[in-house]
């Protein structure tokens, strides 16, 4: 084997070994997306019944993704505001709470992750994930099935951000 | 010797730049469910005759009041994954959605099913960027 060939053999094994040693990628998880584009304009809490939120928008799905309602901080945030029991919240896009009002609530996740690998054969493997933003669409209905609560919030890094908050005064 | 070398390195940075895509696409349940629940005739069909036209069981039955809700849970994922061997994007877009038929609980007849739309997640691989609007 001559000169030139040791080089150029050297050269693809050390390329090749330096693909293999490390990578890196980005992920992002996005949940039920169309929620951010539903339109609640026309809602009017005193006004609004439930059966027109289901004739124009249909009801919120009953099954949703891993941990979407799971320590969002949602709950304790309207547990605060309209004393509405936090596991009334947890448990479904559609549920009862303790005083007996009707909630719908859809949701939008939109989750990220970057991986940096330091090779596949070698065991370290650096990985961050964030809830990168949450969006949620909170109907409650009074006993009538009237609505009483509008709100629209979004959840970027833990803190609640309130887009649009219409109530019975 | 150069040229060679120049070669190789250059050889190199296209192989490592060589890219790959890969789709998948995961469905929990029929989406289709959505299609085929146009048949349903409100005050016409029958809970009994539900699982013929829809072809699939009730995710959940469940009373409210007079009424007998039936769900149908189904969810659509599609990811798209762009990868230049060491640096791979990808992105992930679910959609779960609820088909309900409300049926009167004393008769059995279907009284309702309200708005179907179905949403299609997209397929799209770039991460980064922001798809919120005025927020």
């Amino acid at each position: 084997m001559n000169r030139g060939w040791r080089v150029r053999t050297a050269c693809c094994i050390a390329s090749l070994a330096l693909c293999a040693l490390f990578g890196c990628s980005f992920t992002r998880e996005v949940v039920n997306g169309y929620v951010r584009d539903l339109d609640t304009s026309w809602i009017e809490p005193g006004r609004t019944t439930r059966d027109e939120i289901i004739a124009r928008m249909g009801r919120p799905p009953a099954v949703l993704g891993v941990g979407q309602h799971a320590g969002d901080g949602l709950s304790q945030f309207f547990a605060q505001r309209l004393s509405v029991r936090p596991s009334g919240m947890d448990a479904k896009g559609e549920d009862v709470d303790a005083t007996g009002l009707s909630v719908f609530r859809w949701t939008a996740v939109d989750s990220r992750e970057g991986t940096f690998e330091a090779g596949y054969w070698i065991v370290p493997k650096f990985s961050k994930g964030v809830l990168h933003r949450r969006h949620d669409i909170l109907v409650l209905f009074d006993e009538r099935g009237v609505v009483k609560l509008l709100s629209r919030t979004a959840v970027v890094d833990g803190m609640v951000r309130i887009l649009e908050w219409k109530e019975v005064q | 010797m150069s040229g060679h070398l120049t070669r190789i390195v250059l050889t190199v940075v296209l192989a490592a730049f060589c890219s790959g895509c890969m789709w998948s696409r995961v469905r929990m349940n029929d989406p289709d469910i959505v299609e085929r629940a146009r048949a349903i005739r409100p005050g016409v069909t029958k809970a009994v005759e539900l699982q013929e036209i829809l072809r699939a069981q009730p995710t959940r039955k469940r009373p409210e009041g007079g009424s007998v809700t039936y769900e149908y849970s189904y969810a659509d994922s599609r990811t798209k994954m762009f990868s230049i061997i060491i640096l791979t994007f990808s992105r992930t877009e679910n959609v779960t959605e609820t088909l309900y038929i409300e049926t009167d609980a004393a008769s059995g007849v279907v009284t309702r099913v309200p708005k179907l739309v179905r949403h299609e997640p997209e397929w799209r691989f770039w991460p980064f960027g922001d798809d919120e609007k005025g927020e």
